[in-house]
């Protein structure tokens, strides 16, 4: 995976709320071999900006970050206990956010 | 022995919100009570922005001490203000006098009080219960440097930024 | 038992009496305070609901705090109010927050409940066992705003906190809230209209006395420990940009309602975003007393509405903006000081002048029902004069905005009906109907009408944990349990937005024993919020509330969305009528919505079992 070039099986990246300070940017456009999962994807993101990425949707103890954060992908929303299922295609769009606020 | 530099509690007007937190574990800190009427710490706001924590500020040559027509308040070394509660009358001279108004009259008493800095405990509550840290425990001296902290910060991101 | 006041006021208006009642241990323990208290005695005081004309003397209007107002419990500084709504006709409910509970409390008392009519305006002092009713004539017709600051200068201290009405109550507005310092509202049900019919302009309260907790020591430790978690990651969503972050992460979703429920995505979001907010317009964040989170945000708006300050939230943000077309946050700013001002509730009004901006556009309105405005989505000017009009019920579209979207849509007609998107009149939160359909379910079910704060139910939508775009039998356990939950978090009465601070229903059990002395576990409160749900479903079923009454909007099922990511989501009939059989069998209610007399008795409501209860 290579997350800094723009090239063959990309996949756009969109963030939002403090994603978007983390990345210092509104979207981006990485490259991906296919079938790689959203969990090497966000791993690798981490690593590429020098944060623990991983840590933002998958606690210490293991358990998803629910009531924090929300990952999209192509308007689904991904179940965070199954990120190493979910395998991500070129054209596919991810998007890191804060999880939803509010009484609902 | 106290240190010459007295440590105060001092508040961010950044960062307190108005919560009134420290009302209430004052309260309890005090008299063992939750009841913000009997907080020695208040909380003011002023809408629809300003909001802020103000306690007793440790004056030198504290003029409620000089107001109080019996003696009844004495200032300690550490700069806590020390109410004899067998001479206070509740006249309020000093409620009158203090600059910020910190010196309340206690509503079952009918004497003053004031902020005694959680003496028993060692620290005060307030500053242990503030969510947002707006409350600080220092000397004038650290939060002076702290303020220069700040503003040589924001001048550098000013600089950075042209 | 601690943490209660242990009685409250009972004011009879017409003749401007004063008792007092009593609240003892097992009214505790069953109803827990808040939204049980509520549904309890307005059951029990008004027997013959579907006869009784909201407006009239009649209606009973009941507010109250719960066991945890005054004390330093984690974001619990909360009080309810309660009538027989006029916007609905049935169960009407509203919580709001501050320092105004606390102040109730300290006073020495858990409620108060008003009946009659006052022949003057008047307002209620509570200052410790001083009780009075005072003449409002110099301040009716007043803003809450202003209303605020003469009652505290006319009693001479600033100490006291003020509920009052605007003048969109005193019109009795269907849509009229109460508002407390400035920024909190009991927002939903249209009670500020009550009061107004009440000849009621406010209340002030003023304590003295010490809340007694039963452990004191107790209580400060866990207080210490809930509010560090509050710190936490589950809350920096509301610290930071407060809810208006829901902008984009819903735009993103495709159920971010905008022009009146006709789209899912709104092209304009990144504009009246809760990161632009916060860049631009915000510029405070404050806290509620007790709260260690603090939401708030207090924005302050530019240009043409320079000097205009107000608290903005995310529904209020929503429904005046992306769901009028509206991409201003100048205007929103000052759309929301018009509604907090006057006092209305800013998602009905939003949501019933997105009705009004539709049928303007289809050509149901004209020039001339409008008086002249040209009630286009995404105009500025027209949204403001809408506002205003409807608060002060002012001309034709005045007095047709200010009924609510259900019975606007019954006057004009014309097919408006069809996208007057309310569920039992109450008009519909900022929450897509068909890309969120469990959230769906859970605000057609609700006791007030379309609900976004009874159940939590869009929860499992926006987690990924079912197919957000279907619904199943399986959904009504959900919404079920949710609002059981909800039922103890609305009766204590904590903050929703604490919600991930607790870990479970034992620790609000734990933090209710700390406070009352009252032995409770998670179980036992658990079935208190499901005894409470029913007790209000049954002064619904009273009011003739059944099956058809919990269905979402026409909208939900006729009108597929267009937008490219949920791109043709509709709710199906036959799914919908299977989810909601699933929440009835949860519920142990027929299939018409009524409860078993076996469920109600297994609850311990003998009076309910009787009355309303049915056989299986």
């Amino acid at each position: 995976m290579n997350i800094l070039t723009g090239a063959l099986n990309e996949v756009e990246l969109e963030l939002v709320g403090r994603f978007r300070e983390l990345f210092k940017r509104r979207s981006m456009r990485i490259s991906i071999e296919p079938g790689t999962s959203l969990l090497e994807i966000v791993t690798e993101l981490g690593r590429a900006i020098g944060v623990d990425l991983r840590s933002e949707f998958i606690g210490p103890d293991g358990k998803p970050m629910e009531e924090s954060s929300l990952i999209i992908v192509n308007g689904r929303v991904v179940d965070l206990t199954r990120m190493s299922e979910q395998f991500i295609k070129p054209g596919d769009r991810i998007v890191l956010a804060p999880s939803v606020a509010g009484g609902g | 022995m106290e240190s010459r530099l007295r440590k105060i509690i001092v508040c961010d007007p950044d960062k307190c919100n108005g919560c009134r937190i420290c009302e209430y574990i004052c309260s309890f800190a005090s008299e063992g009570v939750l009841n913000i009427k009997k907080s020695r710490i208040r909380v003011v706001r002023i809408e629809p922005f300003l909001n802020l924590a103000v306690t007793c500020r440790k004056c030198e040559d504290p003029p409620c001490v000089k107001a109080c027509p019996r003696d009844a308040l004495t200032q300690k070394p550490s700069g806590i203000i020390v109410v004899d509660e067998n001479k206070c009358n509740g006249c309020g001279w000093c409620v009158e006098t203090c600059p910020f108004g910190v010196i309340r009259l206690h509503l079952d008493k009918r004497k003053i009080i004031i902020c005694d800095y959680c003496e028993k405990h060692g620290y005060p509550r307030c500053v242990e219960y503030c969510p947002k840290e707006a409350l600080k425990y220092v000397t004038l001296d650290q939060a002076a440097r702290e303020l220069s902290k700040k503003a040589v910060q924001t001048l550098m991101q000013e600089l950075a930024v042209k | 038992m601690k943490g209660y006041a242990g009685k409250y006021l009972i004011i009879d208006l017409t003749r401007g009496k004063t008792s007092v009642g009593r609240v003892d241990e097992s009214f505790a323990l069953n109803y827990i305070g808040g939204y049980g208290f509520g549904a309890r005695t307005l059951y029990d005081m008004m027997p013959k609901p579907a006869e009784v004309d909201p407006f009239s003397p009649e209606n009973v209007l009941i507010w109250w705090t719960g066991p945890l107002a005054g004390t330093i419990s984690t974001a619990g500084n909360k009080y309810a109010v309660f009538a027989k709504s006029p916007l609905t006709g049935i169960f009407g409910f509203g919580i709001s927050s501050g320092l105004f509970a606390s102040e109730f409390k300290s006073a020495g008392w858990d409620g108060v409940v008003f009946t009659g009519r006052s022949e003057k305006p008047v307002y209620l002092t509570i200052d410790d066992e001083n009780i009075e009713l005072r003449s409002a004539s110099s301040i009716w017709g007043r803003t809450t705003w202003e209303t605020e600051e003469m009652i505290k200068e006319e009693l001479g201290d600033e100490s006291f906190t003020v509920a009052s009405i605007g003048p969109a109550g005193e019109r009795m507005v269907r849509l009229a809230n109460i508002t407390n310092e400035r920024n909190r509202q009991v927002g939903r049900c249209g009670l500020g209209a009550v009061m107004g019919s009440k000849n009621l302009k406010a209340v002030a309260a003023r304590g003295t006395k010490d809340v007694e907790v039963f452990d004191t020591e107790g209580l400060v430790k866990f207080i210490a420990e809930l509010n560090e978690r509050c710190q936490g990651s589950a809350t920096e969503k509301y610290r930071v940009y407060g809810t208006p972050a829901n902008i984009l992460v819903h735009n993103k979703l495709g159920c971010l309602p905008s022009y009146n429920f006709q789209r899912g995505t709104f092209e304009y979001a990144e504009e009246v975003s809760g990161e632009m907010m916060l860049k631009t317009h915000v510029k405070k964040i404050v806290a509620c007393a007790g709260c260690p989170i603090a939401c708030d945000h207090v924005n302050q708006a530019r240009e043409d509405y320079a000097g205009t300050v107000s608290s903005v939230d995310y529904e209020s943000l929503e429904l005046l903006g992306p769901n009028c077309g509206i991409r201003s946050l100048d205007t929103i700013t000052k759309a929301v000081e018009i509604c907090d001002t006057l006092g209305v509730d800013t998602i009905s009004a939003g949501n019933v002048i997105g009705w009004a901006m539709e049928c303007f556009e289809k050509g149901i309105l004209t020039k001339d029902d409008t008086d002249g405005v040209e009630l286009r989505f995404g105009s500025n000017e027209a949204l403001l004069e809408a506002l205003r009009r409807m608060c002060l019920k002012e001309g034709r579209l005045g007095m047709l905005l200010s009924e609510g979207v259900r019975r606007a849509s019954q006057i004009v007609g014309k097919g408006s009906e069809r996208f007057a998107v309310h569920c039992k009149g109450l008009e519909w939160a900022a929450y897509e109907l068909r890309s969120l359909q469990t959230s769906t379910l859970g605000f057609a079910v609700s006791n007030r009408g379309a609900d976004y704060l009874r159940s939590g139910s869009y929860q499992v939508d926006v987690k990924g944990k079912v197919d957000r775009l279907r619904l199943d039998k399986s959904r009504g356990k959900i919404v079920y349990d949710g609002e059981n939950q909800y039922a103890v978090i609305d009766s204590l009465i904590i903050c929703k937005f604490t919600r991930g601070v607790f870990k479970s229903m034992d620790e609000l059990a734990k933090l209710y024993t700390l406070v009352t002395g009252l032995s409770m576990t998670g179980e036992q409160i658990l079935k208190a919020g499901e005894r409470i749900h029913n007790v209000a479903r049954c002064f619904n079923v009273k009011c003739g509330v059944t099956r058809k009454d919990d269905y979402p909007p026409p909208r939900a099922f006729e009108d597929p969305l267009p937008d490219d990511i949920v791109k043709g989501a509709v709710i199906r009939r036959e799914e919908y009528d299977e989810a909601l059989d699933g929440y009835y069998e949860c519920r142990g209610w027929n299939r018409d919505g009524v409860p078993l007399k076996s469920k109600l008795l297994e609850l311990g409501l003998t009076k309910e079992a009787e009355e309303v209860g049915v056989e299986a």
